[in-house]
């Protein structure tokens, strides 16, 4: 079926009655309910079993399971635009329609906090619209694969998702970085010197700590610095992943 | 000459004018002002043009450009759909085109000269404070850049002011009473049952929606551009960039008196589809 898109006046209708409905906000969801209300986007698919497909795998970590998530999400979600991705009508319609069930678990939204969960993962509007990568239950798994397959290059899409998401603190370090982020060769360059880092010091704790004096904070400031006098955007991600490598051994050395 | 040691490049680059003193500029009496124009072609609804029109001053980095020592690029980025590309631009300027659906929100550009090859660059307009007239260029470096300018991707702008309002029941309303808030990417109008359901009813008919708009959707944005001045941060909301923009396009034909009261009843009057169709 076509992916869904619902009226603003009943995203807000439901934000506002998060707590009268509080109790459909659990495994089974609205599924049914809100299916009339919505709209369809011409052209675009959704599985009607889209969460079955979801990875409910207790045994992996949260990282592991956005992984896993974030390329079940991207790639049955088809032709899903970013203009598209960024709307909370669409992202609303699809976490209530299609994933309660993966948001209840996946963001255990139970009885503690359980509102402010829902406001966070169901709806998308808080920090002008930047919550949609970091809380919305589909938006920041979409994202993390789009983030991904639009810098790949010829790399493999499933292998550089789990290097971006297995590593929480990596992953919240970097996509909160938009002006290193947003640069494709720039994203892939730095994605890639993760990627070595772990092959050759599996144990290193890089991005752990966000402190100053953390390593991945002075490696972060090391390739702001330097693109303050370079067009990184018109670099290839060779040359981006020589120099940040070798900014990385120099904070490593330190 | 200021110097500042994060943003500075150690050798000169033409640049836009900063507004310091004349004689600051790394090369005296020039900068870099190139045009843009961004337009959505009739016959293209989802695509962004951007035309650029270059201006050289500096004999030097002209030559350096059209000996092919060096090259224009165009660099568009957007944060929210994390698009981020740099267009080659001919040296006579040109047109770049990109797909509307990869962006949303705010989209900054700038455009840039930057080194392919080695080359020597003379000007005798190099500010003496650098201490010297000519310097060597490597590959990959900067040698001139734009101001970063902006434009913003909504396709509510070139819709009725009233998409970018929702409205919803709440039941502890009484009456006329409606509360407004301006929090999130859309006004959110919370109004009492009865409300509601007579707005929805006036909206349904062509001779009783003024009425309506006038009731409800003027003070709604009368009160958002009141606010939207005391309080800038909320430009990032969707509503604000789009009352913003269409006000600006709207003024570009009409007069409209600076009352905020007179510009959300101008915004009602000529909302961009009634002016689309004026034009067409």
């Amino acid at each position: 079926m076509e992916i869904p898109i619902l009226p603003q006046n009943m995203v807000a209708q439901l934000y506002k009655d998060i707590g009268v409905n509080l109790e459909n906000y659990n495994a089974d969801g609205f599924t049914k309910e809100l299916l009339p209300y919505c709209k369809s986007i011409a052209g675009t698919k959704v599985p009607e079993n889209f969460s079955d497909l979801m990875c409910y795998d207790e045994k992996k970590s949260a990282g592991e399971l956005d992984a896993e998530n974030s390329l079940i999400v991207y790639k049955n979600l088809q032709n899903l635009t970013p203009y598209q991705a960024r709307d909370e009508r669409v992202l609303s319609a699809i976490s209530h329609v299609f994933l309660a069930k993966f948001a209840v678990f996946r963001h255990k939204i139970v009885l503690d906090e359980k509102e402010k969960k829902i406001e966070r993962h169901f709806f998308a509007r808080s920090n002008a619209g930047r919550d949609i990568e970091r809380y919305n239950v589909v938006g920041r798994l979409w994202w993390h694969g789009y983030f991904v397959d639009r810098c790949r290059e010829e790399h493999s899409l499933e292998e550089l998702v789990h290097v971006l998401c297995t590593d929480t603190d990596f992953r919240q370090s970097f996509i909160e970085r938009p002006g290193i982020s947003i640069i494709p060769q720039v994203a892939l360059a730095v994605i890639l010197c993760k990627r070595r880092l772990d092959t050759e010091n599996p144990d290193n704790t890089f991005f752990k700590g966000r402190t100053d004096s953390s390593p991945n904070r002075r490696w972060y400031k090391m390739i702001n610095l330097a693109g303050g006098t370079r067009l990184y955007a018109a670099m290839s991600s060779q040359e981006l992943f020589d120099l940040f490598w070798s900014y990385m051994g120099q904070v490593s050395g330190e | 000459m200021k110097y500042f040691p994060f943003k500075s490049f150690g050798y000169p680059v033409l640049a836009p004018h900063s507004g310091d003193q004349d004689g600051d500029e790394d090369y005296v009496g020039h900068t870099f002002e190139p045009s843009f124009y961004v337009t959505v072609p009739p016959d293209k609804p989802n695509v962004i043009r951007i035309e650029v029109e270059n201006y050289f001053s500096v004999p030097s980095i002209k030559l350096a450009v059209t000996s092919k020592n060096a090259m224009l690029l165009l660099n568009v980025s957007c944060r929210d759909t994390f698009f981020s590309k740099c267009f080659e631009v001919p040296i006579a300027g040109g047109t770049i085109e990109m797909q509307g659906d990869m962006l949303s929100g705010q989209v900054d550009y700038s455009l840039f000269i930057r080194a392919d090859k080695k080359f020597i660059l003379k000007s005798d307009d190099i500010n003496h404070e650098f201490g010297y007239k000519e310097f060597e260029v490597s590959p990959g470096s900067l040698i001139a850049q734009s101001a970063t300018w902006r434009f913003l991707v909504n396709k509510e702008f070139y819709r009725n002011p009233r998409s970018i309002i929702t409205i919803n029941v709440d039941p502890e309303l009484k009456d006329g009473e409606f509360i407004v808030s301006l929090d999130n990417p859309y006004i959110e109008v919370s109004t009492s049952a009865k409300l509601n359901k007579q707005v929805n009813g006036m909206m349904a008919s062509e001779i009783s929606k003024t009425y309506a708009i006038n009731a409800l959707y003027v003070p709604v944005v009368t009160h958002a551009l009141t606010v939207l001045e005391q309080r800038e941060e909320l430009l990032e909301n969707k509503w604000a960039q789009v009352l913003t923009s269409q006000l600006a396009t709207i003024r570009q034909d009409h007069d409209v008196r600076d009352e905020r009261h007179n510009e959300a009843q101008a915004l009602f009057r000529f909302p961009l589809s009634v002016i689309s169709m004026e034009g067409s």
